[in-house]
């Protein structure tokens, strides 16, 4: 096997690539000049200019990413405002806007290519074992604040939009090892990159693997193998295919050590799968275009293990088999129709059908796949009022076989002074539908007990008449476009959330010998008012110099203790940049993140975090670069043996 | 093969041609019937001085060519596959010959064909990235790096603009060049390379000025239209109008030697509104920018 793979391997590589030398068609100078070409930037694939976003917009680009030198998906968030990255475990991170940050976070719309990474089952993003690599990102829109119309409910505190470079701007190889020489995490990544063309199709074959102890305290190191598949086909001059696919396989620790006969959560190794799908058509026409995307995503976890003796009050010997194994899987087909009518009105409008498909004995007690089906209208009209007017209306409507039809509306007025100013005020209201699991959970403990036999003890039971949660947002903000390469956002912005699901109990009686015990379940009820202001600057005078930085002052105010203090009061980032000249770079980062409760962790105190990183180009494409991390005092992230410790790495990176 | 008088082997620019009095024969040489070609030969028709009788045909058409009388003819090719057929066709004929960039014309190795060229002067390209982006730095991607004439040098310092060249071989392949070049300049100038800058090339060279969030200013109008945010290039009537000036400074002095090619004279501007707003560029309009790029003019 290892043969064939090697074989296979350098005929990948030894593939001819375009380049320059490679002989051209001998067509006429005028043909270059004349002939119909086909469009490369549509609509689709460049960004609405930020002063004319309707909503609060943040990018991490390909620069940022790269000068941070981060190997973990989720702390390329950091430099977002509002935004907080803790990690319930190595290889568990948390992102979350503003607060209310779980392990299984329910609030955030997490897209890459168009596609929901969003768990169905249990909520949650798999940050760690996405079959999504850094080095293949080209580029990251977050938008904070509620985003339904664009991107359908659990668009609901915000959303994160990966987009991956476009084929045709990787061909060549590439590959890149890195590695730490700590004893805690030793860290050991390796990518790999083939891109090639032929005709009319550009493909992108990458691979990576990635690999770390996690804290040193607890059980959690990852091994995590990736693989990904990009083409880029054109068809004729107005019509783009895109297929994408690829597939992540993990391991990663769980549990802690047994010390005591009370203890479940013993070490073990759970294995994850991640695979998906996306298939995406754009058709071009001069007054508009249209996108189809059919898209699958699927996440299989096995997670079962024996505990061993549990003693349970005065009953010892007591045995018992835990199961978490599931299977997710997420099915869409989406039709997006832009059109503009002249330079002033624009339209866009769609609908997608999604179905969610559940199989886990541990989540809703039951051997087969549980089906989720959801359809969704949505529709929005920009409309230029002169040159300096632009009003942005657009509704969503979403109905599920767990909820009836509720609508998210948004409105949005920008005023632009010139081309440098713009301000925007903003109304929206979105909803957070609930998971399966909140729904129609059925979690139960089984256990032999000695001299009982066989006992089941429900742990959790959904709720049929659960209903979303509701957010009601307003803002003004204003974009500015200063000289001398300066680029500004403030906002002053305030939420309400109302019928937030938490967690509630009922008793059941399960008869002698355990009688009536309460049983949680997830019900409505607390509203949450959250106010705050948000500041970003991105300051890149010349090409040798970048600085980005931003702050968030947060106020909320909750029925339940519980939720407020999940919402830190500050958060701050400073990251800054510096080609010293062609072949030496320095960057950095300093984090701060002000003191939390976080709802499944613990309280954590404030926490401050300093990155730097030194880079040496070599030529044809080689670096060497140096990643210092958590380089001021350790700090504790989201339960207090959660340590971060100073940590050093290298990485070697080319093309060949 | 043509039933003329030939004439004898002339040596561009050291000799003049004499044009007979009375009307004169221009054969228009097409390389294919396209809708450029004929607009080009629209103009040129419309606009030389002299009475005149045109023949046009394609160059798959020239070698039954019969005219009218023997006056020898002044040829007209459109198009390298037009300037390959009137060489074969008759070597010792005068032609202007239109559609060709610098690098074909170099390849044609034409003893008595003047280039009419599609490429812009480069002090026209500077002059324009300058005008139209207010930019400090541009670059370019080469095989082989140009040398700047004086006139050329001196403007760079006019205009306070930093022209930066990056070449490309086996070893240095485009787009971590292009990434380069992008890093370290505020706009990308895509010259009229072949080797470079061609359809299989395109797609991966603007898709990667733009996440560089770096305009593409191209030779090509053909290029607006797929997502460079601009271009300075001949239209088919400015090429018209070009070969009609030649044709009748010919006439009028026919003793005056011919160049032997000529860049373009007379350009015509594209911009791609949705790039420039993606981008988030204002531009100056065509006017104010055209009374600009005139004062660099010779």
């Amino acid at each position: 096997m290892r043969d064939k793979s090697g074989i296979l391997l350098s005929l990948l590589l030894s593939c001819p690539i375009l380049s320059p030398a490679v002989a051209q068609e001998d067509t006429t100078g005028a043909g270059d000049f004349f002939d119909d070409s086909p469009q490369i930037l549509t609509a689709s694939r460049m960004s609405k200019p930020l002063l004319e976003s309707p909503a609060s917009v943040s990018v991490i680009d390909r620069q940022m990413i790269e000068a941070s030198g981060v190997r973990d998906l989720a702390d390329l968030f950091r430099l977002v405002p509002g935004f907080v990255v803790g990690y319930h475990s190595g290889h568990a991170p948390v992102v979350t806007y503003l607060g209310l940050g779980e392990e299984f976070g329910r609030q955030i719309q997490v897209l890459v290519d168009g596609r929901s990474v969003f768990i169905p089952s249990f909520g949650g993003v798999p940050w760690s074992n996405l079959p999504l690599l850094i080095e293949d990102i080209q580029r990251i829109e977050v938008i904070r604040g509620p985003n339904a119309v664009t991107y359908g409910a659990n668009a609901f505190l915000a959303t994160i939009n990966i987009i991956t470079r476009h084929a045709a701007e990787d061909l060549g190889n590439r590959a890149s090892i890195t590695a730490s020489d700590n004893a805690n995490p030793d860290i050991a990544d390796a990518y790999l990159r083939i891109g090639r063309h032929h005709q009319n199709i550009d493909w992108r074959l990458s691979m990576g693997a990635i690999s770390d102890d996690g804290f040193a305290a607890i059980n959690d190191s990852k091994e995590v193998g990736k693989l990904n598949f990009r083409a880029d086909i054109t068809s004729g001059s107005n019509q783009f295919w895109t297929f994408q696919t690829g597939t992540s396989h993990s391991s990663l620790g769980r549990g802690f050590p047994r010390e005591d006969d009370t203890q479940t959560d013993v070490e073990r190794t759970e294995r994850a799968s991640n695979s998906y799908l996306n298939l995406q058509w754009e058709g071009v026409r001069e007054s508009g275009s249209s996108i189809v995307r059919l898209t699958h995503t699927r996440q299989d976890v096995t997670d079962n293990y024996d505990p061993g003796p549990i003693t349970y009050d005065v009953i010892t010997g007591i045995t018992t088999y835990i199961d978490f194994d599931r299977i997710s899987e997420r099915s869409e087909l989406e039709l997006v129709q832009n059109n503009e009518f002249g330079d002033r009105l624009r339209l866009v409008y769609g609908g997608s059908l999604r179905r969610d498909r559940v199989k886990s004995i541990f989540l809703l007690n039951q051997d087969d796949f549980r089906d989720v089906d959801t359809g969704r209208l949505f529709g929005s009209m920009e409309w230029r009022i002169g040159d300096q007017w632009l009003l942005d209306m657009g509704v969503m409507y979403e109905d599920t076989s767990l909820t009836s039809l509720d609508s998210s509306p948004r409105i949005s007025l920008i005023r632009k002074f010139g081309n440098r100013h713009a301000l925007r005020l903003v109304a929206s209201v979105a909803k957070r539908n609930p998971t399966l699991y909140e729904f129609d959970g059925d979690t139960e403990f089984v256990a032999e007990v000695p001299a009982f036999g066989t006992v089941v003890i429900p742990t959790f039971m959904g709720n049929n008449e659960i209903q979303p949660e509701d957010i009601e947002s307003h803002e003004i903000g204003l974009r500015s476009r200063l000289g001398g390469g300066i680029v500004t956002d403030i906002k002053i912005f305030s939420y309400r959330i109302e019928n937030h699901i938490v967690a509630d109990e009922i008793n059941v009686d399960l008869g002698p010998p355990l009688n009536v015990l309460p049983v949680q379940t997830s019900a409505n009820g607390e509203t949450t008012d959250v106010g705050g202001i948000e500041f970003e600057l991105d300051y890149k005078p010349d090409s040798q110099f970048r600085l980005n930085t931003g702050f968030s002052l947060v106020d909320a105010d909750s029925t339940l203790a519980e939720l407020e203090n999940s919402f830190p009061k500050h958060t701050a980032f400073v990251a800054a940049q510096y080609h010293i000249n062609q072949k030496h770079e320095i960057s950095g980062a300093l984090y701060y993140l002000d003191a939390i409760d976080w709802p499944d962790g613990d309280h954590i105190p404030i926490a401050r975090r300093l990155d730097l990183r030194y880079a040496y180009h070599l030529e044809k494409d080689f670096s060497f670069e140096v990643v210092g991390q958590n380089l001021l005092e350790d700090f504790e992230d989201y339960e207090p043996e959660n340590l971060h410790q100073r940590l050093f790495y290298l990485r070697l990176s080319g093309s060949f | 093969m043509i039933r003329c008088h030939r004439i004898l082997l002339i040596f561009l620019a050291l000799v003049p041609i004499a044009a007979e009095a009375g009307n004169l024969d221009i054969v228009i040489v097409k390389s294919s019937d396209n809708t450029y070609f004929n607009q080009s030969i629209e103009t040129l028709i419309d606009q030389v001085d002299r009475a005149a009788r045109f023949k046009v045909v394609t160059s798959d058409e020239l070698g039954n060519l019969e005219l009218d009388s023997d006056q020898v003819p002044l040829f007209v090719a459109l198009g390298l596959p037009a300037a390959r057929a009137v060489e074969k066709a008759d070597p010792g004929a005068i032609s202007f010959n239109a559609y060709l960039t610098y690098e074909q014309y170099r390849e044609l190795k034409p003893a008595n064909q003047v280039g009419v060229l599609l490429d812009q002067p480069l002090y026209r390209y500077l002059a324009f990235c300058k005008f139209l982006l207010a930019t400090d730095s541009v670059g370019t991607i080469v095989e082989q790096p140009v040398d700047l004439d004086a006139q050329e040098s001196r403007l760079l310092d006019e205009l306070n603009l930093s022209f930066n060249q990056y070449r490309v071989d086996e070893q240095n392949k485009l787009l971590p060049v292009l990434r380069r070049l992008l890093q370290q300049n505020d706009a990308l100038l895509m010259l009229p390379r072949k080797a470079i800058f061609n359809r299989q090339s395109l797609k991966g060279v603007l898709l990667t000025s733009y996440r560089f969030r770096k305009p593409a200013i191209s030779y090509s109008p053909a290029h607006v239209r797929a997502g460079a945010l601009a271009s300075i290039y001949s239209s088919p009537e400015d090429i018209g109008r070009h070969l009609a000036v030649l044709i009748n400074r010919l006439l009028q002095q026919p003793e005056s030697p011919l160049p032997a090619y000529e860049f373009a004279r007379f350009y015509t501007i594209a911009t791609n509104s949705r790039v420039a707003r993606a981008l988030e560029l204002e531009l100056p309009g065509e006017p104010e920018l055209r009374a600009r790029m005139e004062l660099v003019e010779p």
